[in-house]
């Protein structure tokens, strides 16, 4: 689904240039829930807002579903990641004048979808992630565990196959990031490709596969580790 | 306490340096606002508010003849202020004096003389006021018979200017028109030298000379005359009022005459008195007031826009307050801090604002058509008023919306928070102030805009006259040498024969009573005629004055030399005369009364021109000619009005010397009082209306600037802080048009609900512009309803004027967000 070559990116701050990702050869198949761990300043953020298209100031290749992301525009891009991916953030990021129904809304409401389709789509989605009740409330309403959930049920409104996760149980509880992440794995196991980036070794266990950065480099890929344990063996 | 201030001062200083967009709005902003205000008080302070510069002026009233619903005036007619002076008892003394400043020629050595003005004044006159001259002495009683000794009193600014400050002026013998006058006295520089020469036009006194009621002078029966009074020990202005109430009737009983004159409704004149304080800035003081108001309104959108920005400006620094909170500073400290930045903001911008209003009151007294009374100099109280408004302001519309930080929970304010976007409290504190910044600035706009619509209508008006290439030249002809018509006659002839030898003249004519110009008015009309005469226009021409002036002939046949004074009076009558007097039939042959005992036989209807001003409706007018004008209605016209010259040129030249030389060929003692175009003399008839509706357009066009800053601020706040909200935006699939439209939709929605308040309150703009300047509105004759319409029109042009200029604030900050960057944006958190 998703294969990187190559991918490099640097900020510029005067003279100096610095490095955030270096050299990222990177394959994530359909239907994989990848980790991503590393210390602060690893490249972690910088890697997920590559992968969301929200980023377009690397160098590399990044092949999406066969298209290759490095040939398109920026509107080309926005237009990809619009149709396909979906965003989770650590700070949940509702926006403050709107309902949860109307939160949950948003995605839609920049795609040319009818008013009576949205409508049914979002009722759709509260039924889904069990919040119906909650659809009238506004964000400073709800607990941070019931915020992050609408902002998962935001970023699935529009069933995207890859659902980027950036620290999204970082603000929360155990008990209510549990929550989340038995939700992650209920999308994954529906289908849904997922990335996540996260401290939590407990969070990571949830994934199929689990890739650490270091100073910009990927330093460890279980699937790699699995394979060469498999060529061990074999 | 003394350093934390100074410390507080010098970082508000640093934070002003850091926001020079903001500073130098906010300082402009204040600047401009307090300097119009400051302005506009210094006039109202000077001239409203002021007292007179006469002894116990308190006790002194104006005294008039006039309508009951007139506004405090001293106008009295020569019977009833004999009347007055004989019967009340009010008063411990009455002066009376001619209602207008009259042009007069003076020669001080014999030879060249030149024109000033002159007032009459009876000898009780300065008495009254509590004056005596600073050199010499008042006039005698014999000085004011009609056959007395003439003397006369100089002005302080005449003595000064003309007679060096001469003290040995007194009984010096100078030359006005052309007759011997005696200097008895020079009146001090604290008696007002201005006045009024016609009604709104400023002029200034020479002379006084002395004044004598005579029922035989022409002008005795009409309202020619002002009244000022001091009130008796003792009695109060209402008192004076009852016993003056109680006069009105044995006014009737002895002059039933004065019945037939009536006003609206049948009314009749009353004996009325105020304060002369009132009635000397009677004239000047709804528009004064009116300004004020306007400049109030100015102030207002300032303080709105000034709130705005300082909301913004505040919101925006909420996080270093909660750091401050944080490490222990009180809501004191932080007010503190808040109040520095305020205070340099005010000082800078009241005291940029009053250097402005220094700047913008001789601006304003010289290029006000409305003859404002001169106003004594007071340099501390519009700087205290400056400052305190300056103080009052900041403030008001700058702190308050800040107080809101300070009852702030600060708590989440340092973690940062989970949301995005702006709160709802921010949102709205912002938007309603600029939403009533916008319908203030709609009604100012709409205001602007029908007093313009007036004036441009009001320049449609055709004055009757082609005014392109024709000079006019005025001339005083006063005192006993042209007393009388031949010799007049013989002036005005040789001076047309000089003019017309002149290259590049094409048609000289001469008339007394210029079109927009002042020209005699009496009772007049048909001979044989049921209705009873009215008023009409009577003007004194030379043949060729039609031609020289464009002005057509309807019916009838030319004036010539030939129609003299040997001849059958005869006359032209004005078509709204003609079409009054003999409605469906031609008026030539029939037969009117002018003023003089022998009726005239109309021999052509002219078309009509304008006699006083633009706005009035053409009056009907009878034109007869100088040639067959009684001596005694010739001393009359000569003695109250200028005979002008009109010259029609064949091409662009100075007509100067050449009139000079004509006049003085015709008598060395004549000077040209006044030599402009017919067109200067149009525009001076619009400069009320033209001086308003620019005023009011300067204004609304301040406003909508300032307007435009203030969304330009509030658009920029609320970008910054929807940078996130934007940036998850842009996550979930906005694209960079939808943010864009995103941010001008708001300014546009803000903009059109503050357009739909303003155009509620602009309904009652029509009504309140028509009521306080009924004056300079130009309604076309049908009353300020008839501007309804117009006013929807002007709504119109004031919201899309609005609507634009908010896209042009809105534009740049929504650029500015449509180009965030999401990675940037999140990474906030």
């Amino acid at each position: 689904m998703i294969e990187l070559k190559n991918l490099e990116r640097s900020y510029k701050a005067g003279h100096m240039e610095t490095w955030v990702l270096r050299r990222i050869n990177l394959t994530i198949n359909a239907g994989e829930f990848v980790t991503v761990m590393g210390p602060s300043g690893a490249g972690k953020s910088s890697l997920m807002n590559v992968l969301a298209m929200l980023d377009d100031q690397w160098r590399g290749e990044f092949t999406f579903d066969g298209a290759a992301v490095e040939t398109m525009n920026r509107k080309q891009r926005a237009e990809l990641a619009r149709r396909r991916i979906g965003m989770v953030f650590q700070s949940y990021h509702l926006l403050d004048d709107l309902t949860v129904a109307e939160n949950i809304d948003l995605p839609l409401s920049y795609k040319n979808i009818s008013k009576p389709e949205r409508q049914a789509l979002v009722a759709d989605t509260l039924d889904r992630f069990n919040i119906v009740g909650k659809k009238d409330l506004y964000p400073s309403q709800l607990s941070g565990g019931q915020q992050q959930l609408v902002g998962i049920a935001r970023a699935m409104i529009h069933r995207p196959s890859l659902l980027l996760a950036d620290e999204p149980t970082g603000n929360l509880q155990s008990a209510q990031a549990k929550e989340i992440m038995e939700m992650f794995r209920q999308l994954n196991e529906e289908g849904a490709t997922i990335v996540q980036v996260t401290h939590s070794e407990a969070n990571a266990q949830y994934g199929t596969r689990i890739i650490e950065l270091r100073d910009g480099w990927i330093y460890a890929d279980s699937a790699q580790a699995d394979a060469i344990g498999r060529e061990v063996r074999s | 306490m003394v350093s934390s201030i100074v410390q507080d001062l010098r970082y508000a200083l640093r934070q002003l340096r850091r926001s020079p967009g903001f500073a130098l709005t906010a300082v402009l902003t204040l600047a401009l606002g307090i300097g119009a205000t400051t302005a506009m008080y210094r006039v109202v302070q000077g001239v409203l508010l002021a007292p007179l510069p006469y002894p116990a002026q308190d006790r002194l009233v104006g005294v008039a003849f006039t309508f009951p619903q007139e506004k405090p005036n001293d106008e009295q007619a020569g019977t009833s202020a004999s009347f007055l002076k004989e019967h009340s008892r009010s008063f411990t003394s009455v002066g009376i004096s001619e209602d207008g400043i009259a042009g007069v020629n003076l020669s001080m050595g014999g030879g060249h003389s030149f024109q000033i003005g002159s007032i009459k004044v009876g000898r009780s006159y300065f008495p009254t006021l509590g004056l005596q001259p600073m050199l010499g002495r008042n006039f005698t009683a014999e000085e004011g018979l009609p056959n007395g000794p003439k003397a006369v009193l100089l002005s302080y600014g005449l003595w000064k200017r003309q007679f060096n400050g001469d003290v040995g002026v007194v009984n010096r013998v100078v030359r006005i028109n052309e007759e011997p006058y005696t200097v008895v006295g020079v009146m001090p520089p604290s008696l007002a030298d201005t006045g009024q020469s016609a009604p709104g036009v400023a002029a200034t006194v020479g002379v006084w000379q002395p004044l004598q009621l005579d029922a035989k002078d022409p002008g005795y029966g009409g309202d020619n005359y002002k009244m000022v009074a001091r009130l008796r020990e003792g009695v109060s202005v209402a008192q004076a009022q009852q016993e003056l109430s109680s006069l009105n009737k044995p006014f009737y009983q002895e002059f039933p005459n004065y019945l037939k004159w009536t006003g609206r409704g049948k009314a009749l004149h009353e004996f009325r008195t105020w304060p002369l304080q009132q009635v000397v800035v009677s004239d000047v003081r709804t528009s004064l007031l009116t300004m004020l108001a306007a400049v109030l309104a100015v102030l207002l959108v300032a303080c709105l826009n000034l709130a705005v920005l300082m909301t913004a400006r505040t919101w925006r620094r909420a996080r270093e307050m909660a750091v401050r909170s944080a490490l222990g500073a009180s809501r004191a400290n932080l007010l503190r801090l808040m109040l520095c930045e305020s205070l340099v903001l005010a000082l800078a911008g009241g005291g940029l604002g009053l250097l402005l209003s220094r700047l913008a009151v001789p601006l304003l007294l010289s290029t006000a058509p409305i003859a404002i009374p001169p106003m004594p100099e007071n340099e501390w109280l519009p700087a205290v008023f400056a400052l305190l408004m300056a103080c009052v302001t900041t403030l008001i519309f700058g702190l308050l919306p800040g107080w809101g930080v300070l009852r702030r929970n600060t708590g989440p304010m340092l973690q940062g928070g989970g949301q995005a976007g702006v709160t709802a409290h921010q949102a709205k504190m912002g938007d309603r102030l600029m939403v009533l910044q916008v319908a203030v600035a709609v009604v100012l706009l709409s205001a602007a805009s029908l007093l313009l619509g007036s004036f441009l209508k009001l320049r449609s008006v055709a004055s009757g006259v082609q005014a392109n290439r024709l000079a006019i030249a005025q001339v005083t002809l006063k005192g006993d040498a042209y007393a009388g018509t031949l010799h007049t006659n013989q002036f005005i002839e040789k001076v047309m024969e000089n003019l017309n030898r002149s290259p590049g003249v094409a048609r000289v004519a001469a008339v007394n009573g210029l079109p927009l110009d002042r020209g005699l008015n009496m009772g007049g009309g048909p001979v044989h005629s049921e209705q009873p005469q009215g008023a009409v226009e009577i003007r004194a021409i030379t043949p060729g004055y039609f031609r020289t002036l464009g002005i057509s002939i309807l019916s009838g046949r030319y004036l010539t030399a030939d129609d003299n004074a040997g001849t059958v009076p005869v006359a032209f009558v004005s078509e709204t005369a003609a079409q009054h007097w003999w409605p469906g039939r031609s008026a030539i042959g029939e037969e009117v009364w002018a003023g003089e005992k022998v009726p005239r036989r109309v021999i052509g209807v002219v078309a009509d021109t304008h006699s006083r001003s633009l706005a009035q409706a053409p009056r009907a007018t009878i034109y007869e000619p100088f040639a067959q004008i009684s001596d005694s209605l010739m001393k009359t016209i000569n003695g109250w009005f200028p005979t002008t010259f009109a010259i029609r040129l064949s091409g662009d030249m100075d007509m100067a010397a050449v009139v000079q030389r004509a006049v003085s060929n015709a008598d060395p003692e004549i000077p040209v009082a006044k030599l402009t175009t017919m067109q200067s003399v149009i525009d001076r008839s619009v400069a009320a209306p033209r001086f308003f509706s620019y005023l009011a357009g300067g204004f609304a066009a301040f406003a909508l600037l300032l307007t435009m800053i203030g969304l330009f601020g509030l658009m920029s706040y609320q970008v910054t802080q929807r940078t996130r909200e934007i940036g998850v935006r842009l996550a979930v699939g906005a694209d960079r048009r939808q943010i864009l439209l995103l941010i001008l939709r708001r300014g546009l929605l803000l903009t059109t609900l503050g357009v739909a308040l303003g155009s509620l309150a602009s309904l009652a703009v029509p009504r309140l512009v028509g009521s306080v300047l009924a004056d300079v509105v130009f309604t076309g004759g049908g009353g300020i309803e008839r501007h309804l319409s117009s006013s929807v029109a002007a709504l119109a042009w004031a919201a899309i004027g609005m609507l634009v200029a908010a896209v042009l604030a809105g534009y740049l900050p929504a650029r500015r967000a449509a180009s965030v960057e999401p990675t940037q944006a999140l990474r906030t958190e």
